[in-house]
């Protein structure tokens, strides 16, 4: 069996931000200090405050990254404000899940889709090449967008888009 | 080409440069320009996406000759220049959905930029040139091979600059529609004469099809006028007949002829499009045959699947409607309107007026029901992937007792099908009988004013007064006008679809193929079996290295045993020696010679492969023995049979060696497969043969018929074993492990237990649970 990890609430946690704002600075309830931890999502994109798994990476005698797993934080939300804060910053720098907000404009040349979007990072245009794959409805109704880079995108509420996006949006769900 | 590219001089190979990712703005290249000195060359430039704070903005790398230059817009120096010669390491840390690049010097790391992964290739390029620059390798190599790598990864098209959407797409701006087209009519030349002659049938229909309402007017202005003033027996009256009857039996040789022709047409047609969509779907089929592993590591084989069936068709039909269509309806358009406005020119520019209402309406239903149609498709899709999901693991959905969660999850998108069905059809009925509505108002104000015009007998410009079979005929005309117009309407349409299907399938054919460097050289006195891995590393995505510097030399006849964790590479090792990946680096020989130099039809089909899973087809097991030749003789396959166990349960079957096996073999024990499926190899003779895990699945009595079997094939042939249970490497005279993608230890059994390494330890765990009641003793 592979060691299990073990699982805190968040509760009496503090968390401060180390250095190059990804690594963290973590104290236990019981006093144990973890230095240059970075942290990790299980669920990625369905569940992203939850169930933070807390890492460290190193390099093996190869040069290739090992991660060593410590524990992991049930729900930040059990977190207090300042600990929260590093770690969600921390997470921030590590994920990027740009959120659609609107869809100004779109293409479909010959089955590939350009988009040009309003996302809560600024104004992006990206391709989108396998329309029927790469734009999925999961089961929390949010939308997935992947292009053709394999870069991530996230839609939380179709009904938020504006008119012209949502009826742009209609035809590949 | 690459050879032509190392000849380069290096002020040449200066020339070509700087390299980008993508088109550099004027305002960059000044700002690089101004911390530049004289003398100083600008090499490449990576134009990044997202800026520091993760935000999509401006920031970009460039490196020349001397120093590194980073931009930013959002740090607070902007402008950051470190010497090359300065930076102890570059590197980039992959993230998710972005990456970061970052030095190291003067003993600090420093976090220069950030990108998406559309770019990060591109930074890993320059973060290797630096690292091997500062190694001290040749600067014109380096330069080379990263000018290399962003050629290979265009991202805007060379011709036109225009963003291309994945790595050496073709420029949909470029995207030359004519050679598209002629590329699809290609496909009908070998059947142009059929396609001719059922145009010209067409041709003839059309023209003919234009005359019966023309007699129908002869019919009610002349035959049937006046019938109050006839009296019977009179030579008007008789005339009068004659007349009817010769009309009723033109109509009626008009009728049979077009219906003749129309069968005839129709069998012909279908004919020649049977034979494209046939020639079609072969050649894609074929193409897939050949193409590399790693293309369906990447495409779905269901998404070629679907090229293959749905494409092709939709290909096929755009044919059929371009070569014939096209030129009926518009001869069909410009008849009517001939016959029309001779008849009556003010009627027919009233009789247009529905026309533009028409026209726009259906481009604005096109535009709007499109979305719809997707939306049928993709649920259609998904109750097709329910199906192939669940049916053939229905063992799975019955242990677990999730048949009823099957049944919903079936009903449910069934539901979500059908309601979108139902939308669709919504719209389309109204959208149907709104213009039905405006079509039939057109006509029943044409009535009416045709109607007047006749009672009037009131005529425009010199032309003939309207009579009531003119208005009659006039009105046939009329409706036989909205189909060429509806048709023409949706011919764009009509384009746009069958060239998204066109590049679907040209993608497919246009894939690179399996490279065959060697083809037609067939070493001389056939394969020793000598192999060598020299220098081999491979990974099978960027970024993560499966097999690291791999050396082995195995001799010809030997028995070669590799061992060691699961996922350590050791199928790696044997998908690299089958040849199902050629872009590794390092070198792989076959008695001395590479095996890229090699017939690869040759090569292959001298090595012997059994799998862990055997993979057997649907077809008898006879068949599935003589899988690479069915016309062997019956005693080598028989005899096959017998050298691999298999012969006596195979006689055994209700139907003998003509047993049909269903999808993947189903029918028999996982035992009885990796048995036919060595049957399989037997019957090849190989030179070489490699076992992955073949007894892995297996119990062990089974396993220990499978053993004897094997032990007597191996005899005389270098084989290599991968084996779980090293119990069943006995007889190996050499032992690789492996471990992490690199070799661990190479020797001997006695060699290595002596060495008490990694092997030693594998033996032990194996030994100890065997004295647990597991059978994995090693007697050695
Ligand atoms: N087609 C593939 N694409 C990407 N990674 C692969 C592929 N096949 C195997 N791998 C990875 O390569 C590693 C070695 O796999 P393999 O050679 O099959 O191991 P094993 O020693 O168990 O035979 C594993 O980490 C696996 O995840
Ligand atoms: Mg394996």
């Amino acid at each position: 069996m592979e060691n299990s990890v073990r699982f805190f609430s968040g509760k009496n946690i503090k968390i401060e931000s180390g250095s190059m704002g990804v690594l963290l600075k973590i104290t236990l309830p019981d006093g144990t200090v973890y230095e240059d931890v970075e942290p990790r999502r299980y669920f990625p994109i369905s569940d992203i405050s939850r169930n933070i798994s807390i890492v460290r990476l190193e390099e093996d005698d190869r040069g290739r990254d090992k991660l060593h797993e410590y524990f992991i934080i049930k729900d930040t939300a059990n977190l207090d404000e300042d600990s929260r804060k590093a770690l969600l910053t921390s997470l921030d720098r590590y994920y990027m899940i740009p959120k659609i907000l609107d869809i100004y404009d779109q293409k479909n040349v010959y089955g590939i889709l350009q988009w040009k979007v309003l996302t809560d990072r600024g104004v992006f245009a990206f391709d989108i090449r396998d329309i029927y794959s790469s734009i999925k409805q999961l089961n929390s109704g949010k939308i997935l967008v992947i292009d053709a880079y394999d870069n991530r995108y996230e839609i939380d509420d179709v009904s938020k888009l504006s008119k012209r996006g949502q009826k742009l949006l209609l035809g590949y769900l | 080409m690459a050879e032509e590219t190392k000849k380069m001089t290096f002020e040449e190979l200066l020339a070509t440069l700087p390299c980008k990712n993508k088109e550099v703005p004027a305002k960059f290249n000044d700002l690089v320009k101004s911390v530049m000195s004289e003398g100083e060359t600008i090499y490449f430039y990576v134009i990044s996406d997202v800026v520091l704070g993760s935000r999509y903005g401006e920031s970009f790398v460039a490196v020349t000759s001397e120093q590194l230059v980073s931009y930013d817009e959002i740090r607070e120096e902007k402008l950051l220049t470190f010497k090359i010669s300065d930076i102890e390491k570059a590197e980039v840390k992959r993230m998710y959905g972005n990456a970061l690049f970052r030095i190291k010097t003067g003993g600090k790391i420093i976090e220069l930029n950030k990108c998406s992964y559309s770019v990060t290739e591109n930074f890993d390029n320059i973060a290797q040139y630096i690292n091997d620059l500062n190694e001290g390798k040749d600067r014109q190599d380096l330069i080379e091979a990263v000018r290399e790598a962003y050629e290979k990864r265009q991202l805007y098209c060379p011709k036109c600059g225009a963003r291309l959407p994945y790595k050496n797409a073709p420029c949909i701006k470029c995207a030359d529609k004519k050679k598209i087209l002629g590329r699809i009519l290609g496909y009908v030349k070998p059947h142009i004469l059929l396609l001719i002659v059922a145009l010209i049938m067409a041709v003839i229909t059309t023209i003919t099809n234009l005359v019966p309402p023309l007699l129908t007017a002869r019919l009610v202005d002349g035959t049937l006028v006046n019938v109050a003033d006839l009296v019977e027996g009179t030579p008007e009256m008789e005339s009068r007949v004659n007349e009817l009857f010769s009309i009723v039996l033109f109509l009626f040789i008009i009728n049979t002829f077009q219906n003749i022709v129309g069968a005839f047409r129709g069998y012909i047609l279908r004919t020649a499009s049977e034979r494209i969509t046939n020639s079609l779907k072969t050649e894609l089929y074929t193409k897939a045959q050949y193409l590399p592993i790693k293309y369906y590591d990447k495409t779905s084989t269901g998404s070629v699947i679907s090229r293959i069936n749905g494409d092709t068709a939709n290909l096929n039909g755009f044919i059929m409607r371009i070569s014939q269509e096209v030129l009926t309806q518009a001869i069909q358009l410009v008849g009517i309107v001939v016959v029309m406005v001779s008849m009556n020119p003010v009627l027919s520019l009233l009789s247009l007026l529905p026309i533009p209402i028409v026209v726009v309406s259906a481009k604005i239903f096109s535009k709007f029901i499109h979305p719809y149609y997707y939306r049928i498709w993709k649920r259609g899709a998904k109750i097709n992937s329910i199906l192939a999901d669940t049916l053939p693991g229905i063992k799975v959905v019955k242990a677990f007792t999730s048949e009823e969660k099957s049944i919903n999850n079936f009903t449910e998108t069934n539901k979500d099908l059908i309601s979108e069905n139902l939308k669709t059809a919504k719209i389309s009925s109204i959208y149907n009988s709104a213009t039905g509505l405006v079509m039939m108002m057109g006509s029943i104000v044409i009535w009416g004013l045709g109607g007047y015009m006749v009672l009037t007998k009131a005529s425009f410009l010199g032309s003939e007064a309207l009579t009531a079979g003119g208005l009659v005929a006039f009105i046939n005309y009329m409706w036989m006008f909205y189909n060429p117009v509806q048709f023409f309407v949706s011919l764009n349409e009509t384009f746009i679809s069958a060239f998204t299907s066109a590049e679907r399938v040209f993608e497919v054919l246009d894939a690179e193929p399996e490279e065959d460097f060697g083809r037609g050289n067939i070493p001389e006195g056939g394969i020793q079996g000598k192999i060598e891995f020299k220098n081999v590393s491979f990974s099978y995505e960027k970024g993560k290295r499966i097999l690291s510097n791999v050396n082995f030399v195995i001799e010809p006849g030997e028995i070669v045993g590799i061992v060691g964790t699961t996922g350590s590479g050791k199928s790696t090792v044997v998908n690299l020696l089958m040849r199902y990946y050629d872009n590794y680096e390092g070198d792989i020989f076959i008695d001395g010679d590479n095996i890229k130099n090699i017939d690869l039809q040759y090569y292959r089909s001298s090595i012997g492969y059994v799998l862990q899973e055997p993979l057997l087809f649907k077809d008898t097991v006879y068949r599935n023995i003589a899988h690479s030749d069915p016309t062997m003789p019956v005693e080598d396959v028989i005899y096959a049979a017998q050298v691999a166990n298999a012969h006596t349960f195979i006689t055994k079957l209700p139907d003998s060696y003509d047993t049909m096996l269903g999808e993947r073999g189903v029918g028999l024990s996982g035992g009885e497969r990796q048995r036919i499926s060595i049957a399989r190899a037997v019957l090849k003779d190989p030179s070489i043969l490699i076992l992955d895990e073949a007894t892995s699945a297996v119990d062990s009595e089974t396993e220990s018929i499978i053993q004897e079997a094997i032990e007597r094939i191996i005899n005389g042939r270098t084989t290599i074993m991968i084996a779980h249970r090293l119990s069943t490497l006995k007889k190996a005279d050499k032992i690789i492990v492996v471990d992490e993608g690199k070799i661990a230890e190479m020797g001997s059994h006695n060699e290595l237990m002596e060495k008490r390494g990694k092997y030693y330890k594998l033996v032990k765990i194996q030994s100890l649970a065997s004295e647990l009641g597991d059978n994995g003793v090693f007697e050695g």
